[in-house]
């Protein structure tokens, strides 16, 4: 391979401090998502051992009774108690876009890593995938799929995660692709690390981190999608608790002003959402200021 | 609910735009003597229209097998609901055998296929289980009130959002910077389907300013009649007024929730691109030779802020498909989203293969204009 003249870099840019060094050099933005995903996290652990009523049964008090001093967050019409649905679902909820995210990430990031290091035909398949798929609404195949199958949460999660995949691998061959020739990589080809080892030990690490920002900023999005395919009756499976379904549970009742069935468990979307969101717009604008933007 | 991936991420759009596929134009192939070469907008227009028939062959295949491969047995269904009336297996087995000769399923997958193909190119969408009639015409007769929907939302969805994206850039870290902002992640964060319902919550049951949601008109009203197939437009056509002011009364809850879902990404991205044009050397120099604000903002910057709103348009579209699915059944509206989710819940698959099949169409065509107007519209990529 001929090599142009190797940017600047000699020196391997990836710093690698602890979570709290970290945590200290990151924005407000930062923080107050990583802040929500904490509280949502530990949500999810605490609703495995202890939830204020079981989560699904009926009548675990009045019918349709308002939030108040019995149930946080009301009843709905057959007496099922809101808060403690809403603490199960956070379970599904958070699980699913973890689940579809990372698939996401760890595929998509791989793929276009060797598409970007790589090059040639396997390249150019590459990107014509992801114009294809960039080309049609996907996320309608996705449901009607997913409908057709009539499957459970696994269906929801591996049929979402090719939704925004070709955009990792877009992102990961772009990095890839302006780094593989710097002089770390050179300096590591130099001393026998095999193409393999270059891309993957030395190359890749120090691509991350778009990927990430942008991860965080995808995580909304399907929590969004995971939501919406609930609220659709798609991929819940019976005895589960969700926030999409929950709030198209309570979409009669609105207009007879029993508002919190829908309420609470959109304001977890809402809430776990925008966390993603400040996480991810607070990586990438940290990510132009250690750029010199 | 938000746009897919690409929009959604439009903060790191400001560095990394996907502009529509660009192929650089291709060197005028070396005719025979005597034959002129094909124009060079003419190749490319002729690649870019055999890539969109790939691309719609494609999902048609793969709804094709995900419908007739995957899918449950759709006689069952028929059966399930009707029970055929058979008492004996012998009786019930001829009873499947008859339905599946009539639904074509007799046949085997290949020719299943060609002969899907085949209703394809002639438009026949196949018929619904449902309402037992042909998909195409179940689409059409309710695709008005989804256009009326989706043509005021898209409007007004892309103008606030333009607005507020600019306002935010010019005011940077001022406090109606931080209002849009938080304005945007909020409505970014919400599913759009939950902003319906609390829309209707707070203006109808609460404030009682709003109408419930009982679809286009008021329940007892009759509809203006057929012209354009916008009630709106077409009872000011006709000139009856108070069916004007109904309508209007019908639209503005769902209006509002389907605008401020396109709104929000739509600033943010307007807002990363127009505070980089705001920074660029063209607009110092701009300062530098003395051209009021006024004039740099929405003359200069503008212009470079807006190109990639063209990019997200056809993003914009397909979300408003998404929209219209979630927002349609709050709302009552009888539209095509509205159908969609019904076929969904009823495993009505001929119904929402129809209406994944008309919306790729509808989107693929917008990109593709799209891909013309932004190399209209950016020299860059003319190359």
């Amino acid at each position: 391979m001929t090599a142009p003249a190797a940017p600047l870099g000699a020196r391997e840019p990836a710093v690698r401090g602890g979570l709290l060094r970290t945590a200290a050099r990151s924005s407000w933005s930062v923080r107050l998502g990583a802040g929500i995903l904490g509280l949502f996290v530990l949500a999810a652990i605490v609703s495995l051992f202890w939830t204020p009523y079981p989560p699904m049964d009926p009548a675990t008090g009045d019918f349709s009774a308002a939030p108040g001093s019995g149930h946080l967050f009301g009843t709905d019409a057959v007496g099922g108690d809101i808060f403690s649905r809403a603490l199960a679902a956070t379970r599904t909820d958070v699980g699913v876009t973890v689940a579809v995210v990372a698939l996401a990430l760890v595929v998509g990031t791989v793929w276009g890593a060797l598409a970007g290091y790589v090059g040639g035909w396997f390249d150019g398949l590459t990107m014509r995938v992801g114009q294809v798929m960039n080309s049609f609404p996907s996320i309608l195949l996705a449901m009607l799929v997913i409908s057709a199958l009539g499957g459970g949460m696994l269906d929801v999660v591996l049929i979402t995660a090719l939704i925004p995949m070709p955009e990792y691998t877009r992102l990961a061959r772009a990095e890839v692709m302006s780094k593989k020739n710097w002089q770390f990589a050179e300096a590591a080809r130099m001393i026998g690390r095999r193409p393999a080892g270059v891309l993957f030990r030395h190359v890749l690490p120090n691509s991350l981190r778009p990927l990430v920002a942008y991860a965080a900023i995808n995580a909304s999005w399907v929590i969004s999608t995971v939501g919406a395919l609930g609220f659709l009756g798609l991929g819940i499976e019976p005895g589960s608790a969700e926030w999409g379904s929950m709030i198209a549970g309570g979409q009669s009742a609105i207009v007879n002003g029993r508002w919190w069935i829908s309420f609470f468990p959109g304001l977890c979307i809402l809430a776990l959402a925008a966390g993603f969101h400040f996480l991810g717009d607070g990586l990438s604008d940290d990510d132009l200021d250690r750029r010199g933007r | 609910m938000a746009l897919t991936p690409t929009v959604a991420e439009a903060s790191a759009a400001a560095t990394s735009y996907q502009h529509p596929p660009a192929s650089p134009g291709p060197p005028a192939p070396p005719g025979r003597a005597g034959t002129r070469a094909l124009p060079g907008w003419l190749a490319r227009a002729g690649r870019q229209l055999a890539g969109s028939l790939a691309v719609l062959l494609s999902v048609v295949t793969v709804t094709f097998l995900v419908t007739r491969v995957l899918a449950p047995d759709p006689v069952s269904l028929f059966l399930g609901s009707s029970g055929g009336g058979a008492s004996s297996a012998d009786a019930q087995a001829a009873e499947m055998a008859k339905i599946r000769a009539r639904l074509g399923l007799d046949e085997s997958i290949p020719a299943q296929y060609l002969h899907f193909l085949g209703q394809l190119v002639h438009g026949d969408l196949g018929r619904s289980f449902q309402t037992g009639r042909p998909v195409s015409s179940d689409l059409w007769s309710r695709l008005p009130a989804t256009a009326e929907l989706a043509v005021y939302s898209l409007l007004l969805g892309i103008v606030g959002g333009i607005v507020a994206g600019v306002v935010s850039a010019v005011r940077r870290g001022r406090a109606a910077d931080v209002a849009s902002r938080l304005v945007t992640i909020g409505a970014l964060a919400m599913p759009q389907f939950w902003i319906g319902l609390m829309l209707l919550w707070i203006f109808h049951t609460k404030l009682h300013l709003a109408p419930g949601p009982a679809g286009r008109l008021p329940i007892g009203t009759d509809p203006p009649g057929h012209l354009t197939g916008f009630y709106l437009v077409d009872s000011i056509l006709r000139g009856r007024w108070s069916t004007a002011a109904d309508a209007t009364r019908q639209l503005v809850l769902p209006v509002l929730t389907l605008a401020a879902g396109l709104a929000a990404p739509i600033s943010k991205v307007v807002r990363a691109s127009m505070v980089e044009a705001l920074a660029a050397d063209y607009t110092r120099t701009a300062i530098a030779a003395g051209f009021g604000r006024r004039r740099i903002w929405f003359v200069y910057a503008l212009k470079n802020g807006l190109l990639p709103v063209l990019t997200m348009l056809a993003n914009v579209v397909a979300f408003t498909f998404v929209g219209s699915i979630l927002v349609e059944g709050v709302f009552g509206w009888p539209g095509i989203g509205n159908y969609a989710v019904k076929a969904i819940g009823d495993s009505d698959f001929p119904a929402v293969q129809g209406f994944v099949l008309y919306a790729t169409v509808l989107y693929v065509v917008i990109y593709e204009l799209l891909a013309v107007a932004y190399r209209r519209a950016d020299p860059r990529v003319r190359s």
